[in-house]
């Protein structure tokens, strides 16, 4: 089935198009949901929510982008509101923030399941040191790492210039060069 | 370690995701995006809305200070009031020899 005649079929509240939708779709938004996160229950939870976004606020798209492109910002807003909302509670209390874990002592613990088994030690290192870059950097990088995407195609998604893109992109690669050269030489001298 | 032997390592680590395949969502989503729509539109309610926004803890906060304010108000107006109030009721009593309490005292008068 084409897209348009996906996109008329829930604008008209076809819920027999359903199936085919998150069939189609559910890998994608996992997988951007999952690499933001970097948790398998959240990143559940977002596709989900993702779904739902989409069958009450079909009515809003305007088609001047691709389906897809909608669904990629709507999970990455969606990702990113769930870190906001997770640091909030995270240092909310007084309690908490005596008793907390740095985030610098935090172990790199995330494996996504997608990573070629010999990458994954570093690869784990590098979701820890994408989690200290600014949202605009991380989510260029990851989209761009993560799903394959164009620099173009990012720049339709996060709804900013193509030059800005790049610009994200050589930023995104020096602050982690700066950070995984802190964690590595901190770990070998200790 | 040599600090050309941690740049090449910082390099890896930035590729490392060269080639990474997609992580796949869980099996049966379609089911469990079924039963969240069902359960956003159950939510719809008035009375469910009008009962998750009063137990919001910043609204139902703000309420009890609101009743504890109000208590807490009429308490003090009751008590600086106190004084007044008795001292109008024997003026009354006063001025009228209210001096008969109830019905049983006016019955048991002896002749």
């Amino acid at each position: 089935m084409e897209h348009p005649e996906i996109i008329e079929r829930l604008k008209r509240g076809d819920k027999t198009v359903y199936p085919e939708v998150v069939e189609r779709w559910q890998h994608m938004i996992y997988n951007t949901a999952l690499s933001i996160v970097q948790n398998e229950e959240d990143a559940e939870d977002i596709t989900q929510d993702v779904f739902v976004v989409l069958y009450e606020k079909v009515g809003d798209f305007r088609e001047e982008s691709t389906l897809s492109t909608w669904l990629y910002s709507i999970t990455i807003r969606k990702g990113l509101d769930l870190e906001k909302r997770k640091k909030r509670e995270k240092h909310g209390g007084f309690l908490k923030k005596i008793f907390a874990v740095k985030e610098s002592d935090e172990p790199a613990n995330f494996n996504h399941p997608g990573i070629l088994l010999d990458n994954k030690e570093r690869a784990a290192v590098l979701f820890r040191a994408l989690k200290k870059l600014p949202d605009k950097q991380r989510v260029a990088f990851t989209l761009h790492k993560m799903e394959g995407l164009s620099y173009q195609q990012i720049a339709d998604i996060m709804n900013i210039s193509l030059y800005a893109i790049e610009s994200l992109q050589v930023r995104a690669k020096n602050n982690l060069k700066k950070i995984l050269k802190e964690y590595y030489e901190q770990h070998f001298k200790n | 370690m040599q600090k050309s032997s941690i740049e090449k390592l910082v390099d890896e680590t930035i590729n490392s995701l060269d080639g990474a395949g997609r992580a796949e969502a869980k099996p049966f989503l379609l089911t469990r995006v079924y039963a969240r729509m069902q359960n956003e539109t159950g939510s719809q309610n008035i009375w469910t809305r009008a009962a998750a926004f009063l137990t919001t803890p910043s609204v139902a906060l703000a309420g009890l200070l609101l009743i504890v304010i109000l208590n807490v108000t009429i308490i003090m107006q009751r008590s600086s009031g106190s004084v007044n109030t008795v001292q109008n009721s024997t003026a009354v009593k006063d001025e009228f020899a209210i001096n008969v309490v109830s019905i049983y005292d006016v019955e048991n008068l002896e002749p």
